[in-house]
């Protein structure tokens, strides 16, 4: 098999998670559309608001609308198309793992890319919508926005990373990274400036939700390149402590013997 | 040249119970040096370490202690290279898609093996027809009954003519001829040169497809040998079934215990190690006028059973 071939087996695995969960077409829409209604009444809740307070520590409607595009498309990559990511503390724990452990490829991009998460797919839909539609763009606006996107998801990707592989090493973590999980993409749908204190300080570190919620302006709206590069500096880190964890993690993998099928 | 070497691994998991760290030693010591060709039985009751052991000896597992080559790789250091030369099929764990149809999770397969086009294609054609699946490739694998999975599950860890194969329960949840036909295939595989390695609590899994058992009890090898001398060593019982030409009353002997009776026959069964042969068979021969005598080794069932039920190890 060619080089070609065994890179290319990585969206031909993607493509059949997609035709697994579209098996049943009905759902598969309605889950999509369903996600893209839930995001458009948060944007619509923003557009009442602004329209009452139309600057809020320098924010306006549009760079909410870019957050909200920013980071619906940052989460529908990781959480939507790499569908076991926010799953991965479970697949641990109910020894899950062993299908991707025991056949020749990367464990850890096989199981990710082997599931899709149907509903999160909408934030994929969602995103680029509103970027086209009310974000003006224009070549270089598109550039810039692609470029928070793969910033956004190379962090939420390696945060997702490291909660759920804490199972490895405390034996029990799901509980624990869905409730890690859910504040690291609360806190990314706020305008970064109403953070301060202690609280800002966590989330450039500890939840680093920080980057992302300064996105619109430090990215889209007045590009700032000492951002731009502390901010991929910070996503390199990141994920490589996130590889280690995994890595370090499968040592530790205990199995189990749950009746398993391959969803 | 071994296909499996295993010296003194070992595997230990660690349980809190409240604030206290509890350490459970599933696998002790296991020493193991299986020949390239040769087909094993790895039994003992559950929670004796036989899947751990698997799971060390196909990388899923990192073992506490001990060393472990399969085809000379180290599986834990080594998974993906060994991967490709050896198939694993769980019983109680499918890999293959259950929303998509069944050929196009083997056609996946194929391309997670590396298989090139051509060679995937007519690997894939030969094991369609071998295990008759034609019919079934355009069928979701949720919609296959439970046979049908399992010999797509063995088709898919068959594709790349792996050297070992790890078989943990194939057998599980089948019917008679399901049963039969995951174990022609298996005793197939074997004919063409590869090694195989099942665990399994079913009997007739162990009597059609190995020649080896290898019986584990609370992490250690508690023997090694042929799978006739297993039926012989560990139940030193002998069954006695009797023909006779007159009507049977059951026979009194101490030491005898009488199974079954009907009205021209018997079936006794005593310990060859408390009674000689000789001496049950004297008995009866001068108590009955006898038609018809076979002296048998219990099933093989009844030796598992006895295992299973903690009975005292053979010498």
């Amino acid at each position: 098999m060619s080089t070609a071939d065994r890179i290319l087996f990585w969206p031909r695995l993607l493509l059949s998670a997609l035709r697994a969960q579209a098996a049943y077409r009905g759902a598969f829409v309605l889950s999509i559309a369903a996600m893209v209604l839930n995001d458009g009444v948060w944007l619509v809740f923003w557009w009442l608001y602004f329209s009452r307070f139309p600057v809020v520590h320098g924010w306006r409607l549009t760079d909410i609308a870019a957050l909200w595009a920013i980071g619906a498309t940052a989460i529908g990559l990781t959480h939507g198309l790499l569908g076991n990511l926010p799953r991965l503390a479970q697949l641990i724990m109910q020894g899950e793992l062993d299908v991707y452990l025991s056949l020749p490829k990367s464990a850890l991009p096989h199981l990710l890319l082997s599931r899709v998460h149907v509903a999160n797919l909408g934030d994929v839909v969602f995103g680029p919508m509103v970027f086209l539609l009310l974000l003006h763009p224009t070549p270089a606006r598109t550039g810039l926005f692609l470029l928070a996107v793969l910033l956004s998801a190379a962090i939420f990707f390696a945060f997702t990373l490291i909660v759920h592989t804490t199972t490895f090493y405390l034996g029990r973590a799901d509980l624990l990274a869905e409730q890690v999980s859910i504040s690291m993409v609360t806190f990314s749908t706020y305008p970064s400036p109403i953070f301060q204190g202690a609280l800002r300080v966590l989330l450039f570190t500890v939840l680093p939700a920080g980057f992302i919620d300064t996105m619109p302006i430090s990215v889209l709206r007045a590009p700032d390149p000492r951002f731009i590069a502390a901010t991929a500096g910070f996503a390199v880190l990141l994920n490589a402590l996130a590889l280690l964890f995994w890595h370090r993690g499968l040592r530790r993998y205990e199995s189990g013997n749950l009746f398993q099928a391959r969803l | 040249m071994l296909a499996v070497q295993t010296e003194r691994l070992a595997k230990v998991f660690e349980r809190r119970k409240g604030r206290q760290r509890q350490s459970h030693l599933a696998v002790d010591s296991v020493d193991l040096a299986i020949d390239q060709g040769e087909a094993v039985a790895f039994i003992g009751p559950n929670g004796a370490g036989k899947s751990t052991t698997i799971k060390m000896l196909t990388g899923i597992l990192h073992p506490s202690a001990g060393s472990a080559e399969v085809l000379g790789l180290v599986p834990w250091k080594s998974r993906q290279r060994l991967a490709l030369q050896i198939g694993t099929v769980f019983g109680q764990r499918s890999q293959l898609w259950f929303h998509l149809p069944a050929g196009d999770t083997l056609r996946l397969l194929a391309a997670i093996y590396d298989l090139p086009g051509p060679l995937a294609k007519s690997r894939t054609a030969e094991l369609v027809e071998r295990f008759a699946l034609q019919d079934l490739l355009s069928v979701p694998v949720r919609k296959l009954s439970l046979g049908q999975r399992m010999r797509f599950e063995i088709a898919a860890s068959l594709l790349h003519k792996p050297k070992v194969l790890f078989l943990d329960e194939p057998t599980v949840g089948l019917d008679v001829i399901a049963k039969a036909e995951v174990r022609e295939v298996v005793r197939e595989a074997n004919r063409d040169g590869a090694t195989i390695f099942l665990t399994s609590h079913d009997a007739g899994d162990i009597e059609s497809i190995a020649r080896r058992a290898i019986v584990i009890d609370r992490g250690r090898i508690v023997f090694d040998d042929k799978v006739s001398q297993l039926r012989r060593q560990w139940l030193t019982d002998k069954v006695v079934e009797l023909r006779s030409e007159e009507e049977v009353e059951p026979p009194d002997i101490p030491g005898v215990h009488v199974e079954k009776v009907s009205r021209y026959g018997l079936r006794l069964r005593f310990s060859a190690q408390d009674l000689p042969v000789r001496q049950v068979i004297g008995q009866l021969l001068e108590r009955y006028p006898v038609h018809d005598i076979t002296i048998s080794d219990p099933p093989l069932e009844s030796v598992i059973a006895a295992i299973y039920q903690g009975q005292a190890v053979p010498k």
